[in-house]
């Protein structure tokens, strides 16, 4: 089974980072195929050398995908080398997180 | 019940209204995106987001959301607003339409319309896929 984690809000004003974090890690422990989209403020959640870094290069690790949308990147004044390795900032995000929604996951978490 | 129909369905709850987050912004980005590749999209609105279609937004520098739910309702992106937040709100100006199940309003856009919470738990049951924006 495949599950998608859409996040919206920043990992500093919202625990909503540590409940994705624990959710995505037991999921993906269990065999479920996880993708994480961030989008707004979210996009710091993806940020290098913060204290939620460790979880979230484990869960990349073990093969969930995270993908960045670009523009909030650009909005906030990050740099993609400031994001964690392996991150994914691709140019269609929309097209791929409809597609991801609506053909390839059974289940949609938003955060 | 699903639609007996091929083409998947999206629907979409917000929470926030404009202006205030990026979570509207989000939301009409994912309907676009969605109805842009053949789906079908909704629009439910709640608590502050039943003021995104109000008519006669002027802003001063961010993109105008009135603008682009106009432009989404023409391309057939659906808009229902829960009738109590609506009404806290002061958009309900009379008693509900029996025939259609909406409540009037001149403040709306065309093509938003005011209604029932049940009417989202339809659409729950006719979509493929709920997603919640805001808080």
């Amino acid at each position: 089974m495949r599950v998608v984690f859409i996040l919206t809000k920043s990992p500093q004003n919202s625990g909503n980072t540590k409940i994705c974090l624990k959710n995505a890690l037991l999921a993906r422990s269990q065999g479920y195929d996880i993708g994480i989209y961030l989008l707004g403020d979210a996009v710091f959640f993806a940020k290098n050398q913060q204290n939620i870094a460790n979880d979230l290069k484990k869960l990349l690790a073990s093969g969930c995908k995270l993908f960045v949308r670009k523009e909030d990147l650009v909005a906030r004044g990050l740099k993609e080398d400031s994001l964690i390795p392996d991150v994914s900032v691709p140019s269609d995000f929309y097209d791929l997180l409809i597609t991801d929604i609506m053909e390839k996951s059974e289940r949609v978490i938003c955060l | 019940m699903k639609e007996m129909s091929t083409t998947k369905t999206l629907t979409i709850y917000l929470l926030t209204g404009p202006y205030t987050s990026q979570c509207t912004d989000i939301a009409l980005d994912i309907a676009e995106k969605a109805l842009n590749k053949g789906y079908k999209a909704n629009l439910f609105l709640y608590m502050d987001a039943v003021h995104v279609p109000k008519k006669g937004q002027k802003t001063l520098r961010f993109p105008k959301v009135e603008e682009r739910l106009r432009k989404l309702i023409s391309i057939g992106l659906r808009v229902k607003a829960c009738v109590r937040c609506a009404s806290a709100r002061g958009y309900v100006e009379g008693e509900q339409d029996k025939e259609t199940g909406t409540f009037p309003t001149t403040q709306y856009v065309n093509g938003a319309s005011i209604t029932s919470i049940y009417d989202f738990s339809d659409w729950i049951k006719e979509s493929d896929k709920v997603i919640t924006l805001g808080e």
